[in-house]
């Protein structure tokens, strides 16, 4: 039994693995597009921190032999990606939903960081200022966008109510996520390197070209495959647990009853109660 | 004598043309929109140029798009969320353990750092360029400035 469990582990945590290089590996040539982030949080979400942490390690491992090891890059990914499984993991797992107030504090803190950046102005080259300006913008939109998603679902109740507020917060977390990914670049890189501060403050302005995309790609993508891709790793899930829930089944039918005769937990004609059936 | 006054207005005129042809020759300016630029060197280990009239509109990438166009120099690359990419100049390509640096003397500019000699410095005829902080789409072309784009090994 445990060992069928830790097989079942090991073998989706591969693949899962092998998925998200294949991502970063086919969408490497697209600038700005990443589709590793979403389906790292879905896969923690589902499966709990504890799976989301082997696939963090193996995936920044592993994919270095495709990129090249580079210690900073290593250090960055391991804990970044572990961080980010342990987090999402734990949200997965929960009982209760993220508290309302979460998503709008968010989205406001990201989306005034981006009017700010627009109107302040980014210190980058003068050749970049229109374009780096454009991209906060259009951040800055989308962000907006999200929060009035979010307040008129709020009001409507329901099961999209349900659904939207879950995938709208998990949306704004990972957005914040992916800021923390860039930030903590231009931390670990300058210490990495010994850069002066003036080649740190450089390296900090520049991380804005990837940043922006990024975080303009985590909250459309996130917020459109959250839901599907959940229900997708939820069936791989339940593939895996269907043998243990048979088990349990079969364990609890060979168990003698208290009484054959309850009423709520009434025997059936091959020795399960109503719920072992269920 | 008006023959003769004739024929030296004709050899004046002559004059003035050829020396017009031979200077304009002679003059090494390229116009990138409102700047231009001279190539001081170009051979398979680096490229220096020199833009004598800036542009802050335009880029280093837009000079060496000119330059390629005039057969001054040859170069390719590839497109990345940082700019323009050079893999390779006057077909000299950057293998996995080199690349083609890019050096600038162009320092500070309304508050915006485009190099920083922690990097690396490349010396030519006296001049210092500090390791450039964009690639060449990042860098504008600025009156007295010197450009390097220079093969390194690792």
């Amino acid at each position: 039994m445990k060992y069928r469990g830790a097989a079942h582990t090991v073998a989706v945590c591969a693949v899962m693995t092998a998925l998200l290089i294949a991502v970063q590996y086919a969408l490497g040539f697209v600038p700005g597009v990443e589709l590793v982030t979403v389906f790292l949080l879905v896969f923690c979400y589902v499966f709990g921190a504890k799976c989301g942490v082997l696939v963090a390690t193996a995936f920044s491992l592993l994919r270095c032999f495709l990129w090249g090891f580079y210690p900073n890059v290593i250090i960055l990914y391991l804990v970044y990606f572990n961080a980010f499984a342990l987090l999402f993991g734990w949200l997965g797992r929960r009982e209760k939903p993220v508290a309302v107030w979460v998503c709008p504090a968010l989205l406001v803190l990201l989306a005034a960081g981006c009017a700010a950046g627009a109107v302040i102005g980014i210190p980058v080259s003068v050749l970049y200022r229109a374009r780096l300006t454009g991209m906060l913008r259009a951040l800055f939109g989308v962000l907006a966008a999200l929060l009035a998603l979010y307040l008129v679902l709020l009001c409507v109740g329901g099961k999209a109510k349900r659904f939207g507020r879950e995938a709208a917060s998990v949306t704004a977390l990972a957005a914040l996520c992916t800021v923390c990914f860039t930030l903590l670049d231009d931390v670990l890189t300058p210490l990495w390197y010994g850069y002066t501060w003036d080649a740190a403050v450089a390296y900090f302005y520049t991380g804005f070209f990837s940043m922006l995309p990024q975080t303009l790609c985590t909250v459309v993508s996130v917020l459109l495959l959250f839901e599907p891709l959940k229900r997708i790793f939820r069936s791989a899930s339940a593939l895996g647990k269907g043998d243990r829930r048979k088990k349990i089944a079969r364990s609890r039918a060979q168990t003698p009853r208290k009484s054959e005769d309850d009423g709520e937990n009434a025997a059936s004609n091959d020795g399960r109660t109503q719920k072992d059936v269920v | 004598m008006k023959q003769f006054k004739g024929l030296i207005a004709a050899a004046a005129a002559s004059a003035v043309l050829v020396c017009g042809a031979l200077f304009s020759a002679c003059a090494q300016d390229s116009s990138i929109g409102a700047a231009k630029a001279e190539v001081l060197a170009s051979d398979t280990g680096h490229v220096v140029i020199e833009v004598t009239e800036g542009d802050t509109s335009k880029s280093l990438y837009d000079a060496l798009t000119v330059f390629q166009e005039e057969e001054k120099l040859t170069f390719s690359g590839s497109e990345s969320e940082y700019g323009y990419y050079i893999t390779s100049v006057n077909g000299v390509e950057a293998a996995g353990d080199s690349y083609w640096a890019v050096y600038t003397t162009l320092g500070t500019l309304d508050g915006t750092s485009y190099s920083d000699a922690q990097w690396g410095t490349y010396e030519y005829e006296g001049k210092t360029l500090a390791s450039a902080s964009y690639g060449v789409s990042g860098l504008p072309l600025v009156a007295g400035e010197y450009y390097a784009l220079v093969w390194t090994a690792m």
